[in-house]
């Protein structure tokens, strides 16, 4: 599976509500996610990858896509995988 | 030219209110928990306070709180740990963890203070604190001030909690964090299987059973009682000002933690002491409870299930918990707050709920029928929940 597909699957099932994940879903508006599972999110994906999320390095953002932009500029090495 | 800066930045927004015509805050309550409630020179149904077993204006325990201030005289100006511990405190402490059946307590000025306090004096960095999604602002700003990792997980979700659980190897101690009964919609947390899980990874499991206490299980001892969880070895938070109708708040368990957050939780260390008169209150509720408890808890079951019939029968999205508590969902804060006012005009007092106590776009109308109130009041709300309806 692609890197864009894990994330939003990762998303996806890390959610209070089920609802369709796509990478132009806003976190707020669309996939109703506040401060805490915004934390929920950012486990989730360093479970899926192995790695460790400095929460501050994703503070601004809004929709699934910055998430991607920002894993793929900080973290290059889990986009290959 | 700062300070203007300053103090234009403390303003409140009060859009919402003025959008709706109706501010719920700080409404101006001129009786005790009566039936009917005076807010302003008008007399009111409350379905608003958190006065489950309706005891905090009973007679019993107003006479209890009076013979209180006679002995020991409004306050005892300090702390608990200098000259605030009265023989009183102890015989409360004392009653509160056998009927809890838990070994020792301390008594805290709220059951914000016990939440805030505890997580600091008991988890640092090296730690990791597991809460449910939706815990209580009190637990939430309590676990951030420890500093050390959250990781949440979904609300009453133990999938999620054991997937969160396998990943927290790494951490000196982990505890588990959750409320018994969530207030806003009264779901109640699956607190067997998460003492379980705690066990199985040797973790503390914390729970604050403020809407539990005096409310669920059989003899209304609470969330320990309702899930038949014996020699419990995690900690036990709870407020005194909800269905023991008094104030203040605990947290109780093992002797040796209970013990060591005598000294070490400056949020009783360096608090004055809950007052005697509230001390002899929640004694003399925790007496009724004892004798009372079948036939009380028996009234507010029934005013629950009246309340609800005629939400559902008119219509209304009903959030089913299984506690005394009846939630309406309403969408967004402006529909939350409009129902809310509907409720006021019609003389009901609610508790609407916007974000960020509850998500946003889910907002919430709580209503709690106390057992203080008259069988004719909940009768008239109920005809009122109909009529609300059939206008709108």
């Amino acid at each position: 599976m692609d890197f864009e597909k894990r994330i939003i699957k990762t998303i996806g099932k890390n959610l209070e509500n089920a609802c369709e994940v796509t990478m132009e879903s806003s976190l707020v508006e669309d996939l109703g996610v506040d401060s805490f599972s915004k934390i929920i999110i950012i486990a989730a994906i360093e479970d899926e990858f192995g790695i460790e999320i400095d929460e501050a390095e994703l503070g601004d953002i809004n929709k699934v896509s910055d998430i991607i932009c920002k894993l793929r500029l900080k973290y290059p090495e889990i986009v290959g995988d | 030219m700062y300070l203007q800066e300053f103090y234009n930045r403390c303003k409140v927004d009060k859009s919402l209110a003025e959008k709706t015509g109706f501010n719920p805050y700080y409404n101006l309550i001129q009786s005790g928990l009566n039936d009917p409630l005076i807010i302003e020179g008008r007399e009111f149904i409350s379905l608003a306070s958190n006065n489950y077993l309706g005891l905090a204006a009973d007679e019993r325990v107003r006479n209890a709180c009076i013979k209180a201030i006679e002995k020991y005289g409004a306050s005892l100006c300090g702390t608990p740990i200098a000259t605030g511990y009265t023989d009183l405190y102890k015989t409360l402490e004392d009653k509160l963890s056998s009927f809890l059946g838990l070994e020792d307590t301390i008594i805290l000025p709220s059951c914000y203070q016990a939440n805030n306090g505890l997580f600091s004096a008991i988890a640092g960095k090296e730690d990791l604190i597991v809460a449910d999604h939706f815990v209580h602002s009190s637990l939430l700003e309590g676990i951030k001030a420890a500093g050390c990792k959250i990781r949440p997980f979904l609300h009453n979700n133990i999938e999620h909690l054991e997937q969160v659980m396998q990943n927290s190897s790494k951490y000196r101690q982990v505890f588990i964090v959750t409320e018994s009964v969530f207030s806003t919609e009264g779901s109640i947390a699956p607190f067997k299987e998460i003492v379980e899980i705690a066990r199985r990874y040797n973790a503390v499991s914390v729970v604050d059973d403020s809407h539990g206490v005096g409310v669920i299980g059989s003899s209304g001892r609470g969330v320990l009682e309702e899930c038949h969880i014996s020699g419990f070895d995690g900690i036990y938070t709870a407020s005194l000002g909800k269905a023991l109708a008094n104030s203040g708040g605990i947290i109780s368990g093992k002797k040796e933690i209970i013990d060591y957050l005598r000294y070490y939780c400056s949020h009783l260390v360096y608090s004055t002491a809950i007052v005697p008169s509230v001390l002899a209150g929640v004694l003399e509720v925790l007496a009724i409870i004892e004798q009372d408890f079948e036939k009380i808890s028996n009234r507010m079951w029934n005013y629950k299930e009246l309340i609800s019939s005629a939400l559902l029968s008119s219509g209304f999205e009903v959030i089913g918990g299984k506690a005394p508590i009846t939630s309406i969902a309403c969408g967004d804060a402006e529909s939350t707050l409009a129902l809310a006012k509907a409720f006021y005009d019609s003389s009901i007092i609610t508790t609407p709920f916007i974000e960020p106590s509850v998500p946003r776009n889910q907002g919430r109308v709580r209503l709690i029928a106390g057992a203080n109130l008259k069988e004719e009041s909940v009768e008239k709300a109920a005809k009122i929940i109909k009529s609300l309806k059939a206008n709108k």
